[in-house]
């Protein structure tokens, strides 16, 4: 064949076996270029809403804001978490700078003792996206819609489709636009996040600077018509004894705290919800737990 | 902007629909390349601009001096080497022979504090400074050795000093070869297109699907957060990143000799299949032969070469591996890896000349090189000389071995695999007329290169910098 036409046919023939191939294969497990698009449209996007569920990852996989909210009313929900956030002053203004100001608003603070920590106050997950270069922040807003149609394959999980073979890990991820990360892995592990977390708080205890500052906080959002919701993200009890142990934490005079300067404080049950690792809730349970959560603030919107 | 970047494909489109309405004419087309060529460069900060175009402006006035002014020519020669040596001292050495000035003092018993004085400009690398110092310093060398007219049209040497697709990252092309080129009308035909498309869907293939893929698997290793240990884990390691800087580099040099081409110019190969070499010395006939050459015609030749005895050989080779590996980076580790090749490749000279060893069968000395140039790969790769020292022992450590890495990084595994398997066809298709015949007659070559799209596409990496960039 002569060059000239393998100029002309080498895309078409390219174009072709993909459309057979994405006609075979099913949506992967992981659209990485879509996950970098929700975390950039969560930080650099403006727009504000009447509910806001923040804190560090326990809340962004637990906190589902598609029910907390009834779909038929006029009210909007956003999850603002971040990996092993921090409540520095930095990211409660960025907070500040999303909640609705012409309605009443909820924000809903996971409150982990890890959030006090000068390693979390650091918010490294945070400024990676926050301090992303303009240009590609512009181009992935710009870009999203055709890049939900370009996801990544990885060579294990086409293996799979084919084989049928049974999956026995798998660390499944599902970005949404509202903030929510619908995830669960395999195999299940309840005890696997209790290794990392004892090594976090080697060193890196507490900060009551950052707990003064943010209790000031919620004083200044109470007095603002704002209702400030806290709780403890449900995870597993060995989770929270270790958390208690070691993190220099004290959640009763957090709690007195926090009521005083106009917090309200709900509690749940670990029993009813279940963790993968240990740390993070299976998505079924995050569902469960924002219904739960959704009708526990019923009454702020009424 | 990098080749693997959407701002790149839109750059590129733009740049080759626009090609044909400059490129008839001498001027004209030169202001295109330059204008293109410092949009690409300024694209990651334009205040880069004025370092090239400063260090460039010293090249290009001192080669016209010294055509113009025989009697202090070499006066001219040395205002060039110290322009382009000394920015690349400041800019990129810097911090290095502060730190290392400040560790020697402190054991002579005085405490400096050098590195804090550096100012802050000078902490900033800017991308790709070694490999247009190194051009722009072949043609003021070249001049003054009488090899090379000077150009006196200003943009017709800027656009060889900074013609976008090897500006950052090589290959670094010599004036004398490509100034002649800039100054034809190029033409191009169908055939060089398709040798053009092939070489960037190739490279972008080696970069994006190889090189990309296998990161987090060495990273992951590099940076301790997986607790993976022993000889075999180490081992496997150190193949992926022979494997993944292999890719990187030659995957950038593959796109920037396919736009070339398709452009209508020619750059000469950069990579020709290093880890296929039956010994060190081909190895370095192999990877990255812009800098290899360069470094033989502008060090090793000049200090004297192999004309001068077998131990001033060895001497001259020693300093230039050494600097070879100072080029790669401002750190000890980097010296110690082109030490490292030294001390093989003068063993290499010693037992090559004993009969046994060419009777060994060529596969296995295929292995031998590749295990040399991944020990040596260690002190490149490692964030210390403490930390090489680890892996090290790692690698040499007789115990079992535990493999469950492979499980947790099956996806690399698979992706190494693919890498090995490539190099191992290419070296089939080169020896079997068989293969090379079944290759053109059922025109694999499009199906291949459409399979390579679908696969970017597909299997594409978490998208990276270019290794090489940072030199």
């Amino acid at each position: 064949m002569r060059a000239k036409y393998k100029i002309i046919f080498f895309l078409p023939v390219a174009l072709l076996i993909l459309a057979v191939l994405k006609f075979f294969l099913p949506t992967p497990n992981l659209n990485d270029s879509y996950r970098d698009y929700c975390w950039i449209k969560k930080t650099h996007s403006t727009e504000q809403f009447n509910v806001l569920a923040v804190g560090d990852s326990r809340i962004y996989k637990a906190v589902n804001p598609e029910f907390l909210i009834d779909e038929n009313s006029n009210l909007n929900a956003v999850n603002l978490g971040y990996s092993s956030v921090g409540y520095s002053a930095e990211y409660l203004s960025f907070v500040s700078g999303r909640i609705k100001e012409d309605h009443k608003s909820v924000v809903l603070c996971g409150i982990t003792p890890y959030s006090f920590t000068p390693e979390a106050l650091k918010n490294e997950h945070y400024h990676s996206f926050f301090d992303m270069d303009k240009k590609e922040v512009y181009k992935m807003l710009l870009l999203s819609g055709y890049l939900k149609n370009f996801p990544r394959y990885s060579p294990a999980e086409v293996w799979g489709y084919f084989t049928d073979a049974p999956i026995t890990h798998l660390y499944y991820h599902d970005f949404k636009e509202n903030g929510w990360v619908k995830s669960f892995k395999l195999p299940f592990d309840s005890t696997a996040g209790l290794i990392p977390y004892r090594k976090n708080f080697i060193d890196n205890t507490c900060n009551n600077n950052a707990v003064e500052e943010y209790m000031s906080w919620v004083k200044e959002m109470s007095h603002n018509n704002v209702a400030i919701i806290g709780f403890r993200p449900p995870s597993t009890l060995a989770m929270e004894q270790l958390e208690d142990s070691l993190s220099g934490f004290n959640y009763s005079s957090f709690i007195e705290g926090f009521e005083q300067n106009g917090g309200v404080w709900l509690k749940f049950s670990l029993n009813d919800y279940s963790s993968y690792d240990g740390s993070h809730l299976h998505y079924e349970s995050a569902n469960k737990f924002t219904k739960n959560l959704a009708t526990k603030i019923e009454r702020y919107f009424k | 902007m990098v080749f693997n970047s959407l701002e790149f494909l839109l750059f590129g489109l733009l740049f080759f629909l626009l090609w044909p309405l400059f490129k008839k004419k001498d001027n004209p087309r030169w202001l295109y390349l330059v204008t293109a060529s410092f949009l690409f460069y300024g694209w990651w900060d334009w205040r880069f601009l004025f370092l090239i175009i400063g260090s460039g402006l010293i090249d290009y006035f001192s080669g016209l001096w010294i055509e113009k002014f025989p009697k202090v020519r070499k006066q001219f020669l040395l205002l060039s080497l110290a322009g382009n040596l000394g920015t690349l001292s400041i800019f990129k050495y810097s911090t290095f022979f502060a730190i290392t000035l400040d560790s020697l003092f402190l054991k002579l018993g005085v405490q400096t504090n050098l590195v804090a004085n550096i100012p802050e400009f000078a902490l900033i690398l800017p991308v790709g400074i070694s490999f247009y110092t190194f051009q722009s310093l072949s043609y003021t060398i070249d001049i003054y050795r009488d090899r090379l007219k000077p150009t006196r049209n200003i943009l017709h040497f800027f656009s060889y000093l900074s013609m976008f697709p090897q500006l950052v990252a090589g290959p670094i092309v010599r004036a004398k070869d490509f100034l002649k080129q800039l100054a034809k009308v190029p033409t191009v035909n169908s055939i060089q297109v398709w040798n053009g498309i092939k070489l960037i869907v190739y490279g972008l293939f080696q970069k994006v699907v190889i090189a990309d893929n296998l990161s987090s698997f060495i990273d992951s290793a590099f940076s301790g957060s997986k607790h993976y240990d022993g000889p075999s884990y180490w081992w496997f390691v150190m193949v992926a990143f022979a494997f993944q800087i292999y890719c990187d580099f030659s995957g950038y040099s593959l796109i920037a000799r396919g736009l070339a081409k398709t452009m209508g110019y020619h750059f000469k190969m950069n990579f020709n299949h290093p880890y296929l070499s039956s010994s060190l010395k081909e190895f370095w006939g192999r990877w990255h032969i812009s800098l290899s050459t360069w470094f033989k015609d502008y060090v090793y030749i000049p200090l004297g070469g192999g004309r001068k005895g077998v131990y001033l050989g060895m001497l001259f080779l020693w300093i230039t591996m050494l600097l070879s590996g100072l080029w790669h980076g401002a750190n000890i580790t980097f010296i110690i890896w082109g030490a490292v090749h030294a001390l093989f490749l003068t063993l290499e000279r010693f037992y090559s000349k004993v009969k046994f060893f060419n009777k060994i069968p060529k596969g296995l000395l295929i292995l031998i090189t590749f295990i040399q140039a991944s020990i040596a790969w260690v002190f490149f790769r490692a964030e210390s000389f403490d930390q090489s020292i680890i892996v090290l022992k790692s690698m040499f450590t007789f115990q079992s071995s535990d493999f469950k890495f492979l499980t947790t990084y099956f996806d690399a595994m698979i992706f190494l695999g693919t890498a090995i398997v490539i190099e191992l066809v290419i070296l089939l298709k080169r020896t079997k007329t068989s293969v090379q015949l079944v290759y053109k007659r059922y025109n694999l070559d499009l199906l291949f290169i459409s399979i390579a799209i679908v696969t970017i596409i597909m299997f594409r990496g978490e998208g990276k910098q270019f290794i090489y960039f940072q030199f």
